[in-house]
């Protein structure tokens, strides 16, 4: 670290609500043209410790510190009106929902307009005279690489994309030209080529002399701008060190788990060696294997838009899942990933093209058909939680999957919950809790005994993983993968995250705009992607060094 | 912390009253030996007092004892009928909520057509078909509630059908119908049991309407709205007669009202 220009100083930093601490004793510094990232999951204490750094504890939150100093001036027993001076003008936030974030009642050039009022002339600080403000306004949202600054000003935050979107909120943190700027998971709700240039934008704005902490509980995203690291558990930072020092040579555990943990896509230059072994018992999902579980074929469904147009979701795309075999989906946000999903479920019925399951026709049947052949064809989804009815426990979720539970004996019901409920590692002790009362992954395990419990022959999942801590998220990957290789269920696998699919998945369907443009196995497609948009996609993902 | 302090104590209050005036409706005789029905002709209009706490009337029946007898009828009717619109509504609201659109729009036109009409109105209406009489007078109470009834039950069922477990269930394949039974209406009550709640309130007032019109039952039952009615001429002699019904009625509404609308916040609360 250069002992240039120290912006933040902070030692011993404790929050508490009553007697809880909920972060212990941190110490951190930043200087000048420095990016720090805190990187932890859920519950560690990074968001608070970076709001500690705003005044923007939630209420009940007391803070205590040996050392508060931004810009050298101690900030410890600051009434709201002082940090009413230093948000924005000295250390910007930018948080992770964009569209939240906004105003949806004013255009994005007035979002960066009242920080100029409030704080004056990003350059000379005087007040900003009404007739330089458009300007100053245009310049500002250049100074992000907003494309067409001056139209884009006057357009309305649900007009632009999630890209644009973080990026007029990064260009209003800075319009009162912060030396510190807090990002609070600024790239997690965008798609990954999005993301990319988010970070890019970040790391050319760190160059010009922008202290940067970024708070991420993604190792993978900050590995590429981050100049320092520090990993945050429990309240309390574990480990801290050189960005590449920390990636490449963990001393704390649970660094270490955390690295093992985070999904990666194989590396390009090795793909023979450094892909996953296919899973023992399943067949290769394209070539022969017996007949497909599921076919589909042609599949388009058609959405009418707004303006009276139609637009396809879902166009023209085939494929057949063999036994045991998995195939995973990718694709950005609007891609058409979750309409095919449905398709597949038989949730929605396709406009062209059709759907059979174990041979026999599974769409352009009636419901009433297709209602004793359900449990052959389970659905995992991103909430499980919306998926439980609140006031069911544990057990009768569970009960509610089995085929003909009503009529079997109470007691083997009971014993085939506790068998299932222990094939996802889930003690019999939870049996009576209510979802609320379970943490995320655990819900996501009752979800997938839920759906096991007819014995399924194909599961289909809707970014089953995308809302869990990395450390969970691996957990129930080796659980999905586990019961592929024991229970011979095929998987379809719909994710926006191309590492979580690398890891479980055989083939691959990239999806752009309702059509799948390359298809293949996962080895092939992401170490030699034919078509622009997999080549991009796979670039766009961060990778550790 | 001051106003928080009087509502809780409002709301206590408001609950013992209507523990109260449950136990007059159960159990009269907790409250007083004397019959009801019996005359006093030595004791006619006598003001409250030792003996007749809310006095006696122009036959020299006590007060007190009409008062406590009538929580029966009144209660039992404001209760009667707004379990029945609950129950009329919930099955109606849950059928429409879940029928194809056509015949959710046709069935909440006329169900808007009916909330146009004050429901008092509708109750007058039903009476007029029905005739007079105390049962015929819960009848038309109940009728004249059960629109509000139907249209949040097809709203919560609209909320519920879309809800993530409802499409599990449907993936699980479960039959439409255990579907409706086992998640969409217990899912539904909660909010509906919070107005109810209200309701019984808005019920006994209706209730205590139409017998004051005559249009319920006939004197010498000792109902709270036939008290008041028979009061209304002796208001300038004796204001007892028509004061002590009219402030259990009031009391029952307002205590209603304050409990009911604590349990929905609490609901709101535990929803979110």
């Amino acid at each position: 670290m250069t002992d240039a220009h120290v912006l933040v100083r902070a030692a011993g930093l404790t929050v508490r609500f009553g007697s809880t601490v909920v972060v212990d004793s941190v110490s951190l510094s930043l200087a000048a043209g420095e990016c720090l990232a805190i990187v932890g999951e859920s519950g560690s204490g990074k968001t608070l410790t970076a709001r500690a750094l705003l005044g923007l504890l939630p209420d009940g939150a007391v803070l205590s510190a040996d050392e508060l100093l931004i810009d050298g001036a101690d900030v410890r027993r600051n009434s709201e009106a002082d940090w009413r001076r230093i948000r924005g003008a000295r250390v910007g936030l930018v948080s992770q929902d964009a569209l939240v974030s906004l105003d949806p009642l004013r255009r994005v050039g007035r979002e960066v307009a009242e920080v100029l009022e409030i704080h004056g002339d990003p350059v000379s600080g005087h007040r900003m005279p009404w007739a330089a403000l458009d300007e100053t306004v245009t310049t500002q949202l250049g100074r992000v690489a907003m494309p067409e600054p001056e139209e884009r000003a006057r357009q309305y935050p649900h007009e632009l994309s999630g890209g644009l979107r973080q990026r007029a909120l990064i260009a209003s943190a800075l319009a009162g030209k912060p030396g510190v700027l807090i990002a609070d998971e600024p790239t997690t709700a965008l798609d990954v080529t999005v993301q990319a240039q988010v970070l890019d934008l970040l790391s050319g704005l760190r160059d010009d002399g922008l202290g940067i902490i970024v708070i991420s509980h993604d190792l993978a995203v900050v590995a590429g701008i981050a100049d320092r690291v520090a990993v945050m558990r429990s309240g309390r930072i574990v480990e801290v060190g050189a960005t590449v020092e920390v990636l490449s040579n963990p001393r704390h555990p649970y660094t270490r788990m955390l690295l093992a943990a985070a999904p990666r896509l194989p590396d390009a230059s090795f793909p023979e060696s450094s892909f996953p072994e296919p899973v023992e018992g399943s067949r290769p999902s394209t070539s022969s294997g017996g007949d497909p579980v599921l076919r589909a074929t042609g599949l388009g469904r058609d959405f009418r838009r707004p303006d009276g147009g139609v637009r396809s979701a879902v166009d023209d795309v085939s494929f057949d899942v063999l036994p045991a075999a998995a195939i995973g989906i990718v694709g950005e946000s609007g891609s058409g990933k979750t309409t095919l999903a449905r398709l597949l479920l038989g949730f929605d019925a396709p406009d062209r093209g059709s759907v059979t399951l174990d041979g026999q026709p599974w769409s352009g049947i009636t419901e009433g058909r297709r209602r004793s052949r359900r449990g052959d064809i389970q659905y995992i989804s991103q909430d499980p939680l919306g998926s439980f009815d609140p006031r069911y426990t544990v057990s009768r979720i569970v009960a509610e999957g089995l085929r003909g539970g009503s009529r079997l004996s109470s007691r083997t019901r009971a014993a085939r919950i506790r068998t299932l409920l222990d094939s996802v590692g889930l003690d019999a002790s939870l049996a009576g809790r209510r979802p609320h009362e379970l943490s995320g992954g655990q819900r996501q395990r009752v979800a997938i005994a839920r759906a096991i419990a007819s014995e399924p022959r194909i599961l289909v999942c809707d970014e089953p993983v995308s809302a869990l801590d990395v450390s969970i998220q691996a957990t129930i990957i080796d659980l999905l993968a586990g019961l592929r290789r024991d229970l011979g269920v095929a998987l379809v696998f719909v994710s926006h995250d191309l590492a979580v699919v690398a890891t479980l998945c055989d083939d691959v369907l990239v999806m752009r705009d309702g059509r799948v443009v390359e298809s293949g196995a996962i080895g092939e497609v992401f170490a030699h992607p034919r078509h622009p948009f997999t080549r991009a996609l796979v670039d766009a993902v961060p990778r550790m060094p | 912390m001051r106003g928080r302090f009087a509502a809780r104590a409002g709301l206590v209050v408001a609950a013992l009253f209507l523990v109260a005036v449950t136990l007059m409706a159960v159990a009269p005789g907790l409250f007083t030996p004397l019959d009801p029905l019996a005359t006093d002709t030595d004791r006619v209009l006598q003001p409250p007092g030792w003996g007749h706490p809310f006095g006696t009337d122009q036959t020299g029946r006590d007060m007190f004892a009409r008062v406590v007898h009538g929580a029966s009828y009144s209660l039992g009717v404001g209760a009667g009928a707004t379990a029945a619109a609950l129950v009329i509504g919930v099955v109606v609201g849950t059928l429409v909520g879940l029928a194809p659109r056509i015949v959710d729009g046709v069935a909440m036109r006329g169900v808007e057509i009916l909330l146009a009409f004050p429901e008092f109105l509708i109750a007058l209406f039903a009476i007029a078909v029905l005739g007079p009489g105390p049962v015929n007078v819960a009848t038309a109470v109940g009728v004249a509630a059960l629109p509000a009834y139907i249209r949040v039950a097809r709203a919560e069922t609209l909320v519920v059908r879309r809800s993530g477990y409802v499409e599990a269930a449907r993936g699980l394949g479960v039959h439409p119908l255990r579907v409706a039974v086992s998640h969409v209406v217990p899912n539904t009550l909660r909010p509906l049991g919070v107005i109810a709640t209200i309701g019984i309130g808005t019920t006994i007032v209706a209730a205590a309407g139409l017998s004051f019109l005559g249009l319920g039952p006939q004197d010498p039952t000792p109902e709270w709205g036939l008290l008041l009615s028979g009061g209304r001429n002796l208001l300038a002699q004796a204001w007892w007669v028509a004061f002590f019904p009219g402030v259990l009625i009031t009391g029952t509404v307002v205590s209603a009202t304050v409990v009911g609308r604590r349990l929905r916040r609490a609901g709101e609360g535990r929803r979110s």
